[in-house]
């Protein structure tokens, strides 16, 4: 075995991995595809029952005439598979077509606008909460008699279930009603656009509680996951043996700690989606300019284009990140080798 | 056997939350849904142990509806799915051709990275005229199944190579015949965990999806008093009971049935 045809292995590995994430991406556009399709619903009709309701009046002739319009704007008077390739060809071209209810800003100007934002909140939160959870879980394990680790369990049990649309609500009426934080909510203001140091600290304050509530939710999953991780490899032999070994305490948490790090890495790409998921309703309640509120608009506005091209740039975005965790994670875990 | 006292307490929270769903609509006065049945905006008292809404719906009726449609709910999705996960994953963890093999495994792996609520929420706004409970069950199976199929697939992956497989390979078993007879003993625990991890999902994917709106507005659902209650600014203006009585029968339940799964995990030993 020489280098040369370990690196051949390394390449092989990542060109795999590659094509798996070509495939998901490409499923989901799919799915994305026919969903939007499989609706019972003219997107046409409801731009103009939308036009006429404010309060433009329009003879039969014209509304026809209109609608025929706005199928060949939107090329839905084409065949379906033509449909579904311009609908590939736009996702990748990064054209998803106008707006509906920002006409005529492109939907892509408008993700991208909000995609920051999610950005923002979801690296922030998921980093750490998984840090949180990862280091108290660990801690909680070996010192699994205190009463503390018990008390921590005890609640992360109680809240780990919990759906998160409720746990947001709850926090939100919380810190409106109990605690209110003037406008302790939302993302800083789209007028100050400059980066001062005004600006990142007025981010950071709106930041807070819509992450806070992302954070204490999944640090209680990771906790949870962690705890019952440490535990196992608590009992093994080589802890045992280096407790033997007299090493002290901070060596022997660090031997558990990074030896039930690995699985959470890998369940950390999984968990992406639950986060996302999360955020987008973070965004809704919190008021959060992020993907999650410009959906909602999008629903609000029957914006069908804006709909699809989020639910494309999600998938596509959940999928590169799980792409690129699958590559790191050979980095952190010297036993993985490429081809096996 | 002895009972843990944690599962006596569980299955009895469960039991009363079955009762107030399922028997007590049967008693209700009037259609809790109808509006104007009662004076609106009451505070809970002996008259209405849960308050009324603004709307004049006595909650208390209202939240028992509500619970039996989100239940009856959660336990379609849950079914649906389940069956799903039983079937497409004992075959991708059956066949040997690599092809089919691969495909589904790409399959099952997508619809796990494929982040579901966007496409439920655009999903559920396009059918939303013809939303009812059992096509919001019929929605929310569409991610249902990804998860536990994953985790079938790994199960059954290892009872493949089992001799007892081979033995009935070799004594003329169908495939079906092998999923049936001999794997399912095997796996129904896990797949009751399951289930039950589902109904959790399902119950609390209706509660988000409702609070965007984009649930049956009209039928009450537990995610749709909700939604009603925060578009009539209760906390605001102070009716707080319309949403805290929904809220913690549905966190009471949702917990419970955690507590539930988890005891029953540890009582038959599944992993």
């Amino acid at each position: 075995m020489g280098a040369i045809s370990k690196r051949y292995k390394v390449v092989i590995h990542i060109a795999s991995r590659f094509l798996f994430f070509i495939l998901t991406v490409w499923v989901g556009l799919t799915l994305a595809f026919l969903v939007s399709r499989a609706s019972p619903v003219d997107p046409s009709t409801i731009l103009i029952s939308r036009l006429m309701s404010m309060g433009g009046y329009l003879r039969p002739e014209e509304i026809l005439a209109l609608k025929q319009q706005i199928l060949e704007l939107y090329g839905l008077d084409k065949p379906v598979y033509m449909q579904y390739l311009s609908f590939i060809k736009g996702v990748l071209t990064g054209n998803l077509g106008p707006s509906f209810s920002f006409f005529p800003t492109p939907v892509i100007e408008l993700i991208h606008k909000s995609m920051v934002w999610t950005i923002l909140l979801l690296g922030f939160s998921t980093i750490l909460s998984w840090v949180i959870g990862n280091v108290v879980g660990v801690l909680a394990a070996v010192f699994s008699r205190s009463k503390i680790s018990k008390a921590l369990e005890w609640i992360s049990m109680s809240l780990y279930p919990v759906p998160y649309v409720i746990f947001a609500l709850v926090l939100f009426l919380f810190f409106s009603l109990v605690i209110p934080l003037a406008g302790g909510v939302g993302g800083a203001g789209m007028a100050m656009q400059t980066l001062s140091l005004t600006y990142i600290i007025e981010v950071i304050r709106r930041l807070s509680v819509p992450s806070l509530s992302i954070i204490a939710l999944s640090s209680a999953s990771w906790f949870l996951s962690m705890k019952a991780l440490a535990l196992s490899v608590k009992k093994e032999d080589f802890v045992n043996y280096a407790i033997i070994r007299g090493l002290s305490q901070k060596t022997v948490t660090k031997y558990v700690m990074r030896n039930s790090l690995l699985p959470q890495i890998t369940s950390l790409a999984f968990s992406l989606v639950y986060l996302f998921n999360g955020a987008l309703v973070t965004e809704y309640i919190f008021a959060y300019p992020g993907l999650g509120r410009l959906l909602y608009n999008a629903i609000v506005g029957s914006d069908y284009n804006l709909m699809l091209g989020i639910l494309s740039y999600s998938i596509i975005g959940v999928a590169s990140a799980a792409f690129i965790l699958d590559l790191i994670y050979p980095l952190i875990d010297p036993r993985i080798r490429y081809g096996g | 056997m002895k009972v843990p006292l944690s599962l006596k307490i569980a299955i009895g929270i469960i039991a009363s939350l079955l009762v107030f769903a399922f028997i007590l609509p049967n008693f209700a006065p009037y259609d809790p849904r109808r509006w104007a049945t009662v004076p609106g905006d009451e505070p809970p008292s002996l008259t209405y142990p849960f308050g009324t809404t603004t709307v004049g719906q006595d909650l208390f009726w209202l939240s028992s509806y509500a619970l039996r449609n989100s239940i009856i709910l959660g336990i379609l999705t849950a079914s649906i799915s389940v069956t799903i996960a039983f079937l497409l994953g004992s075959f991708a963890g059956f066949v040997r051709g690599s092809v089919s093999r691969n495909a589904l495994t790409l399959l099952i792996d997508s619809f796990c990275l494929i982040p579901g609520l966007p496409v439920l929420i655009v999903l559920a706004y396009s059918w939303r005229k013809f939303l009812s409970p059992v096509l919001i069950a019929l929605i929310l199976s569409i991610f249902g199944w990804a998860w536990p199929s994953r985790s079938v697939r790994s199960l059954i992956l290892s009872l493949r190579e089992r001799s007892f497989t081979y033995t009935s390979l070799l004594s003329g078993f169908g495939m079906m015949r092998i999923f049936f007879y001999e794997y399912l003993p095997y796996i129904i625990r896990w797949l009751a965990v399951s289930f039950l991890g589902l109904l959790n999902w399902a119950i609390g994917m209706e509660t988000t999806i409702a609070v965007f709106g984009l649930s049956t507005l009209e039928e009450a659902t537990i995610g749709s008093i909700i939604y009603w209650a925060l578009q009539y600014q209760s906390i605001l203006r102070g009716v707080w009971w319309w949403v805290t009585f929904p809220i913690l029968l549905l966190a009471i339940l949702i917990v419970t049935l955690y507590e539930l799964s988890k005891i029953i995990s540890e009582f038959t030993g599944v992993k």
